[in-house]
């Protein structure tokens, strides 16, 4: 009973890490991507001049 | 005034933005110069990348040592030597499939982390690029124009407010320029009529007529009346006269070409009859005919024009 525990919390953990990192990578895009972004979110309100 | 005579440095060049951005870890501020170290406390700075993988290993380690953690409780906790065999075999297998799970994604973590960051620390970076403003500021002030350009050039690369722009042109306008320096003209086109934009531009046409580009030459256009105000005709008929650089603007700008024909100076006209000659297959309206016209009737002693005179007689002969 133990060792059945012990290994579902394991592999639970390992599916749920997995989960995150199919998440993220779905996620992820282009680097250019971020630096439009960086470049819109720091023009907005012409704050700076 | 006198215009200062100053060395540019030439940019630093990356292939995307943010990699420019760097960080000092312990005014915790961000800074977009090429400066390696902080200009207040002098700490070296840590580039965003570093930054970010640095964050990245501490995320793993951490995971790592709760993952190591989970194991050994397994162990200590096992009720019999068996299940404690079993649990320190799972444990292993367990802890190297984490390992090869990270180690096969940590291309997608590291692009999730810096797009993290970037967003958390949004603010912070504004604030950073404000305080090189003011650094830019206080180079002006103190006439150390070369630096006070190399800190604006920078931040423009990620701020293109109008008057971040003006700012630029207005230390480049005290700058003598040369043609051995970096200039920029299309970065820096304001969205409204700027007067001392159209003094830099000016002034770049006479060092390097490549930077005149499609854009500038139709914010020339666009704001023809106040420009002629401010500068003459002349500025209007050079820019004409830039127009002629390339096919493309030619065909673009044909109007606004034909308009000033008349005043350009012999080696634009003859360049205008080359292009046209060259390619006979263009449509290019009115233009030929006027620019013919204007070789008849100026320059028909000319030799330079001469197989241009006798092409067009051949042409009206036939006809």
């Amino acid at each position: 009973m133990y060792s059945i525990v012990f290994t579902s919390i394991l592999v639970l953990i390992l599916l749920w890490k997995t989960y995150k990192l199919l998440k993220n990578k779905r996620s992820s895009g282009h680097f250019e991507e971020i630096d439009d972004e960086l470049v819109i979110m720091l023009n907005e309100g012409d704050s700076i001049g | 005034m006198a215009k200062l005579a100053v060395q540019l440095s030439k940019k630093k060049r990356t292939k995307y933005r943010f990699q420019k951005l760097k960080m000092c870890k312990k005014c915790n501020r961000y800074s977009v110069m090429k400066d390696e170290t902080c200009s207040t406390c002098g700490t070296n700075l840590v580039g965003i990348e570093s930054l970010v993988k640095s964050i990245l290993k501490k995320r793993l380690t951490t995971e790592a040592i709760r993952i190591l953690l989970i194991a050994c409780l397994g162990i200590v906790f096992a009720p019999t030597i068996k299940t404690m065999y079993y649990s320190i075999s799972v444990g292993i297998i367990f802890c190297f499939s984490y390992v090869v799970l990270t180690s096969l994604f940590v291309k997608s973590e590291y692009f999730h982390q810096l797009k993290k960051l970037l967003r958390t620390d949004f603010r912070k970076i504004q604030a950073g690029i404000l305080f090189d403003s003011d650094l830019a500021k206080a180079d002006v002030k103190e006439e150390r124009l070369a630096a006070a350009y190399e800190k604006l050039r920078e931040i423009g690369d990620f701020i293109s407010t109008d008057r971040l722009k003006i700012r630029r042109v207005m230390v480049l306008n005290e700058i003598a320029l040369r043609s051995d320096m970096e200039l920029e003209l299309e970065g820096l086109i304001p969205s409204s009529y700027d007067k001392d934009f159209v003094k830099y531009a000016l002034e770049v046409l006479k060092i390097n007529r490549t930077l005149i580009s499609k854009k500038c030459i139709a914010y020339f256009i666009h704001y023809r009346d106040a420009i002629v105000i401010d500068f003459g005709m002349d500025s209007l008929i050079s820019v004409a006269g830039t127009a002629l650089r390339m096919k493309l603007y030619i065909l673009e700008f044909s109007t606004f070409i034909e308009e000033f024909l008349a005043y350009f100076p012999k080696e634009r006209v003859l360049r205008l009859c080359n292009i046209i000659q060259a390619n006979p297959d263009v449509e290019w309206g009115s233009l030929k005919e006027k620019t013919m016209s204007i070789v008849t009737k100026k320059y028909h002693y000319d030799p330079d024009f001469k197989r241009f005179t006798i092409e067009r007689e051949r042409f009206v002969s036939h006809v």
